[in-house]
């Protein structure tokens, strides 16, 4: 793989660093263009949010540290080649930057703004807990602590239940950067990797009725033995073949982006991974004496947990061809890269 | 290991990673659905297609965000910036 230092900004942010404010202009000038586009899918239409969200991750990137060090974002940037032995691209580093600020700004500065529009519509509970969540800060924990002082008889899982219908809620509205942080404090809850009993799919439960409790439990306890066999049959895969599972039935990645992190050529070489790894659960399914129609249900109980993680192509289904699965071509055209 | 750093993951998606770390990396990514969210996330972005044109004010504005205390018009930005304290650590 051939390395992608040399990289004509670097000398850029070298004098920005050094307090050059004519370099920081034509790094602004030249990056401009790239900030508002991505500030453009987070901004829904809104050309005002969008500004607001560019000056914001300019804003960010002059920033100084605790010690007072001005741009400190960029200079952890430069310093990344001898800290972890590899600095990326900017426009790569830029775009995950920005969209981290993006987050910052919807959560401090725009939530006020944007979000009201998107919880008008839960009821009384769900809009107490967002508010607890999301403007009056700190963990989930904090928020249950608060809430529970003004609603003694508020359970933990009525508040789970609660917090987690608003999220969903949110992420509906494709609201990106909420959502995320739904994964960024959730307990990484995964297909067995605790062990034997860890293994059940991800659980986000609609609002049901305590009746429909008792049923779940049992299609979770089928669920969770079904679950077992394929952690297990997942296991006897080969590393390299098992990493691609993972990351694609998993985490929900699309092949593209599998293909970047394996350090793949292409994406071929995912859906050839994932036919093979198909083949041989297949395969050690029936040998366990599984029922396939079940460990379907399973598995579509996962990619429904999965669906609510915008991706751009899907490979959530295991079971779903026994021949590779066509390569689905839904990339923009001229995209950015 | 811990959640890679912002400077990790998309040194990791240029792949430009040496070999052993990129391992460890993958790793977490694997079994961390939030690094893998933000991976999958960074990866989208690269993608954006669209390109509308930049209002011609907010390139204005971007110039403004070095100027220290700008004759401000209501509650821009550049009167953010001019806070000592950054808003992110006031708040928290
Ligand atoms: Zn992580």
């Amino acid at each position: 793989m051939p390395a992608r230092t040399a990289d004509r900004p670097i000398a850029l942010i070298e004098q920005v660093i050094r307090g050059d404010e004519a370099a920081w202009h034509t790094l602004v000038e030249s990056y401009l263009g790239f900030l508002y586009a991505l500030a453009w899918r987070y901004a829904r239409d809104d050309e005002d949010v969008a500004e607001e969200l560019v000056l914001s991750v300019l804003e960010g990137l002059r920033r100084p540290d605790a010690e007072g060090r001005s741009f400190y974002r960029l200079r952890r940037y430069l310093e990344s080649l001898a800290r972890i032995g590899a600095r990326s691209r900017f426009v790569t580093w830029l775009a995950l930057v920005a969209k981290n600020l993006f987050c910052d700004w919807f959560r401090e500065q725009g939530g006020r703004k944007v979000l009201p529009k998107e919880i008008e519509m839960l009821d009384a509970l769900d809009r107490e807990i967002f508010r607890a969540v999301f403007w009056e800060g700190g963990t989930e924990r904090d928020a249950w602590e608060r809430l529970r002082a003004r609603r003694p008889d508020l359970s933990p899982e009525e508040f789970e239940r609660h917090l987690l219908h608003v999220y969903r809620h949110l992420s509906q509205r494709n609201f990106w950067c909420v959502y995320q942080d739904l994964l960024r404090r959730a307990p990484a809850r995964v297909l067995g990797d605790g062990g034997p009993g860890e293994g059940r799919p991800l659980d986000v439960p609609g609002a049901e009725r305590p009746d429909q409790v008792l049923e779940r439990s049992e299609v979770e306890a089928a669920a969770r033995r079904v679950a077992e066999v394929l952690e297990r049959a997942i296991a006897t895969l080969p590393p390299v073949t098992r990493q691609v599972v993972r990351f694609a039935w998993r985490q929900g990645l699309s092949g593209e982006a599998i293909a970047r992190a394996m350090g793949f050529r292409n994406r071929q070489r995912v859906y050839d991974e994932l036919a093979r790894a198909r083949r041989r659960i297949r395969a050690y399914l029936r040998r366990a004496g599984v029922d396939l129609d079940e460990a379907r249900q399973v598995q579509a109980d996962i990619a429904d947990a999965w669906a609510k993680i915008p991706a751009d192509d899907d490979l959530s289904d295991p079971f779903s061809a026994s021949v590779p699965m066509p390569l689905k071509s839904r990339e923009p055209q001229g995209g950015a890269r | 290991m811990s959640c890679p750093s912002a400077e990790e993951l998309s040194a990791l998606y240029d792949g430009v990673v040496p070999r052993d770390a990129a391992r460890a990396l993958r790793e977490h990514l694997s079994t961390c659905p939030r690094c893998a969210q933000e991976f999958a996330t960074l990866h989208r972005l690269l993608k954006v297609a669209a390109r509308p044109a930049v209002p011609a004010g907010l390139a204005q504005r971007a110039r403004g965000l070095t100027r220290s205390s700008p004759p401000g018009k209501s509650i821009r930005p550049e009167q953010r910036l001019s806070r000592q304290k950054p808003r992110s650590l006031s708040r928290r």
